[in-house]
């Protein structure tokens, strides 16, 4: 662990504060969430509690971000909240990326008909507005977590093909990949122990980019209604609930609306100096 | 293009599980009733019959009938659209008119404090979803300062114009009652704001990466050693070659904002196709669904094809190759 | 007369590691009508000394000291504005790859008349373009009016780089500076367009200041010749006495570099074991 802050590539990272606050904001969050049961003051709020005498109580010191109609603690619902984000973003990405990675890579590998087929495809997918195309999906199915994680996947992955599909295309044509096919490496060789290695940079930053704005996309969806459905906490679910008592009971929309801010800002922060670290293109 | 899209959308209409029909009539229908507004949806027949019809709506400009409204959904979006599109058009000459010189600024400004600021406002543009900015922005100028309206898109007691284009503001001044114009404008800066600011943020970011690009180029060199002054060089020499493959994007955002619009148009009680959708959604009105995804996905791809005539027209090189 | 004096030219720049300096007092004159070469292998300073001139490298990173005077005015201690004045005007300046500084999105006609625009607004629109059609032809452009209405994707190389010889000659400066300017060039076509630049320049009676790597390419054009190495002037003198009698032992190493039909390998030329700088200027 001590290794790596001593490396080269730490000292270059952490010479851009903007990046060091997004990994911060990023491993707070996620040690938070992880350990919600213990590190929130009100765990048990963030199912169907109930706690009438405490309701609607603006922010204190016993509640933080106040309490909604229910008295439920908005603090420890964000935390939970944060939970759910981190599990589709998580899900998603795991969904999404081996997909369009895989269609890329062998898109662009192969080239010819398979190429035009799979980018054909890519292209239409890309030719919707990504919330819409969630949406025109969600609207068949039924607004659950698992359904919402599968709508914006299949949203998602288009991305992945055309970054690694143009990725693959020029890798292709350089001499170590050539070399390895003049001294008869077979396809499965070259595409996963030779090109694919040298993508994982610009993987690991679309990922590390991508983890804020599919959190992003998923909270649109709950805020419409058509993803998380109460009570599993959720940040865009709590803001459209909150938006209702807009302007008296402002805390209930205002807070969690920054939580999403904040993570998204710390993925994207985080992506960002990951981009100039390895000082790759997405 | 468009057909592979409406090839898409068919897919995902009928592959999903669920009878549409049984979801439209609800669960006291009877299954004769079901039976035959299936037939009358076309679900009966094999799967290339029913893409067949479905085209052939569309190309006639009819989709069906929504369950909803009962009316026909080519009137319904014919009906909705012009305020979504009215609202865009805004939130794009926001994003243009803001998120462009913002990018030229920090662009030519490089690591200077113009540079930092407008990159902070980039970066929470993007990070922000803009349900998010709408909240936001209600709750400062709606309610804290109350010098906006909060929803719809005039006041109760406005009466809009008679319809020209279906675009209240453009309406309104051509019928010369500007007092209607007036109202209309202060209930489309909120929703426009909340709209635009992360298209901006993403115009802005775009900008500042091809200024900065196009800055390091041999010929911004030479120009100066020809004496240009810098101010002709940011406003002509640099920035039409940084212009050029920033409108493709600007194009792009431009469409996605009518993903966007379903979320803005949720919180002010905008009264557009976006909404429609979202009711559309939640009462299951597969007509009405596929209407919407496909003017929104036709709007797109439009959309994108006047961006890529406009960057052929504006690049030489694209120009004179053609032919 | 001299035209551009150059007295204890000191460049800094400033960045993370520290202070690399790019000139060390360097002293160099160009007389009116006269053809001079700075050469030197690249890293040496010889293109900042150029950018110096002309004032292009503005940057709060730089810091210089030293005069450098064109007709009597000091240009370091000009203001920017007077700056853009000489720019184009008086001192002109041609570049290394001349395909990529002509702007890709306007025509060569409609860059050649903003540089001409930069100075002057009284022209007479109707016979401007026999202007620029004269320019070309003086560089031996064979369609003029078809590379008038060009983009610089359009134009080969050294079509390009005679492009940007007659824009550097519209307002007639007092001085060209040319950057490597057939560096960039196929080898076919440096030759052709060196010549060109030659005799247009020795017609007109401007002033030059070659900057090259290339002793070959020097020795065809300048009148007189500076060698720099590590920000230093090594040696000055005229052409014909630095080629037949080289003073310092760097410019001797970088005669022998110049490839000869007769010989069958080049010399090295490992800088790193030889201290050049341990040597004092020499000037014939």
């Amino acid at each position: 662990m001590m290794k790596i802050f001593k490396s080269r590539g730490w000292y270059k990272f952490s010479k851009n504060p903007l990046s060091v606050i997004g990994l911060l904001i990023v491993s707070i969050i996620v040690l938070m969430s992880i350990f919600a049961n213990y590190l929130t003051p009100f765990p048990e709020h963030a199912g169907p509690f109930v706690d009438i005498p405490n309701k609607i109580k603006p922010p204190s010191s016993t509640y933080f971000f106040g309490t909604d109609k229910i008295g439920r603690d908005t603090f420890s619902r964000i935390i939970f909240g944060y939970r759910t984000s981190l599990y589709l973003g998580v899900i998603v990405l795991c969904i999404a990326v081996p997909i369009g990675t895989s269609l890329g890579l062998i898109a662009g590998y192969f080239g010819g008909k398979i190429d035009a087929i799979i980018m054909r495809i890519t292209d239409i997918f890309l030719s919707i507005p990504p919330l819409v195309l969630a949406l025109s999906i969600m609207a068949f199915l039924k607004p659950t977590l698992t359904n919402a994680m599968i709508a914006v996947s299949m949203m998602w992955w288009p991305w992945y093909t055309r970054l690694i599909y143009n990725l693959t295309r020029s890798l292709k044509n350089e001499g170590f990949v050539i070399s390895s096919k003049i001294v008869g490496a077979s396809h499965f060789h070259i595409i996963f122990r030779e090109i694919l290695p040298n993508c994982s940079a610009s993987l690991i930053t679309k990922i590390t980019l991508d983890m804020g704005f599919v959190i992003l996309i998923g909270s649109s969806l709950s805020f419409l209604g058509l993803g998380v459905q109460p009570p599993t906490p959720d940040l865009g679910t709590m803001v459209s609930q909150g938006s209702k008592y807009l302007p008296d009971i402002w805390w209930l929309s205002v807070f969690p609306g920054l939580a999403i801010l904040v993570i998204v800002l710390g993925f994207n922060l985080l992506g960002d100096g990951l981009k100039d670290l390895f000082d790759v293109e997405i | 293009m468009l057909i592979g899209v409406s090839i898409l959308i068919f897919i995902i209409a009928r592959i999903i599980p669920g009878d549409p029909a049984r979801m439209a009539l609800g669960p006291t229908a009877t299954q004769e009733m079901v039976e035959q507004y299936r037939d009358k949806l076309h679900l009966n027949d094999p799967i290339h019959v029913q893409y067949w019809f479905f085209i052939k709506g569309i190309t006639q400009g009819d989709l069906g009938e929504s369950v909803y409204t009962k009316r026909n959904v080519t009137t319904d979006v014919s009906t909705y659209f012009p305020a979504t599109l009215e609202l865009i058009i805004f939130a794009a000459l926001i994003m243009v008119c803001v998120g462009v010189p913002l990018g030229i600024l920090a662009g030519r400004y490089k690591d200077k404090s113009i540079d930092n600021i407008s990159r902070l406002i980039s970066l929470l543009g993007v990070v922000t979803p803009s349900f998010v900015w709408a909240v936001f922005l209600m709750i400062i100028f709606a309610f804290y300062l109350d010098i906006l309206p909060v929803a719809g898109r005039l006041s109760q007691d406005t009466v809009a114009p008679d319809k020209i284009t279906g675009l209240i503001i453009i309406d309104s001044i051509i019928r010369g009652q500007f007092d209607v114009t007036i109202d209309a404008l202060k209930h489309i800066i909120l929703p426009a704001l909340a709209l635009s600011l992360s298209a901006l943020g993403q115009a802005s970011r775009l900008t500042r990466s091809n200024i900065t690009e196009v800055y390091d180029k041999q010929y911004i060199e030479m120009a100066r050693a020809y004496g240009y002054n810098e101010f002709k060089i940011a406003t002509k020499y640099a920035l039409k070659p940084a212009m050029i493959p920033t409108l493709t994007i600007l194009g792009l955002d431009f469409a996605a904002m009518l993903g966007n619009a379903f979320l803005v148009e949720f919180v002010f009680a905008w009264p557009g196709i976006a909404k429609y959708g979202v009711q559309a959604i939640l009462y299951k009105d597969l007509n009405a669904i596929t209407a919407t995804t496909m003017i929104i996905a036709t709007f797109f791809v439009i959309t994108n094809l006047i961006v890529d005539l406009v960057v052929a027209y504006l690049n030489p090189k694209i120009r004179l190759s053609g032919k | 007369m001299t035209l551009l004096s150059i007295r204890n030219l000191e460049v800094q720049f400033k960045h993370y590691e520290g202070v690399t300096k790019a000139l060390k007092k360097i002293s160099l004159d160009i007389k009116e009508g006269e053809k001079v070469a700075l050469v030197g292998e690249s890293g040496s300073g010889k293109s900042v000394t150029a950018r110096m001139i002309l004032g292009l490298l503005s940057n709060s990173n730089i810091k210089k000291n030293g005069e450098i005077f064109f007709e009597n005015i000091d240009l370091l201690k000009e203001s920017s504005s007077q700056i853009k004045q000489i720019r184009g005007n008086e001192i002109s300046m041609i570049f290394q790859d001349p395909v990529s500084s002509l702007n890709p999105y306007f025509t060569v006609k409609k860059q050649m008349l903003q540089a001409l625009e930069n100075h002057t607004k009284d022209y007479d629109k109707n016979t401007i373009e026999k202007y620029f059609v004269n320019l070309l032809k003086d560089v031996k452009i064979e369609d003029p009016e078809r590379v008038l209405n060009s983009y610089a994707f359009q134009l080969s190389g050294g079509m390009a780089q005679r492009v940007m010889i007659s824009m550097a000659l519209i307002n007639n400066p007092k001085l060209i500076l040319a950057d490597e300017p057939t560096t960039a060039l196929d080898v076919t076509v440096q030759k052709n367009v060196l010549s060109i630049m030659k005799d247009v320049i020795s017609q007109k009676k401007m002033s030059m200041l070659l900057i090259s790597h290339n002793l070959g390419v020097v020795r065809e054009f300048a009148d007189k010749i500076y060698v720099i190495y590590q920000g230093r002037i090594l040696e000055e003198g005229s052409t014909e006495k630095i080629f037949n009698s080289p003073g310092h032992i760097y410019t001797q190493t970088l005669l022998q570099a110049i490839p000869k039909i007769n010989s069958s390998k080049l010399p090295s030329l490992d800088s790193e074991n030889l201290d050049y700088l341990s040597q004092p200027k020499f000037t014939h």
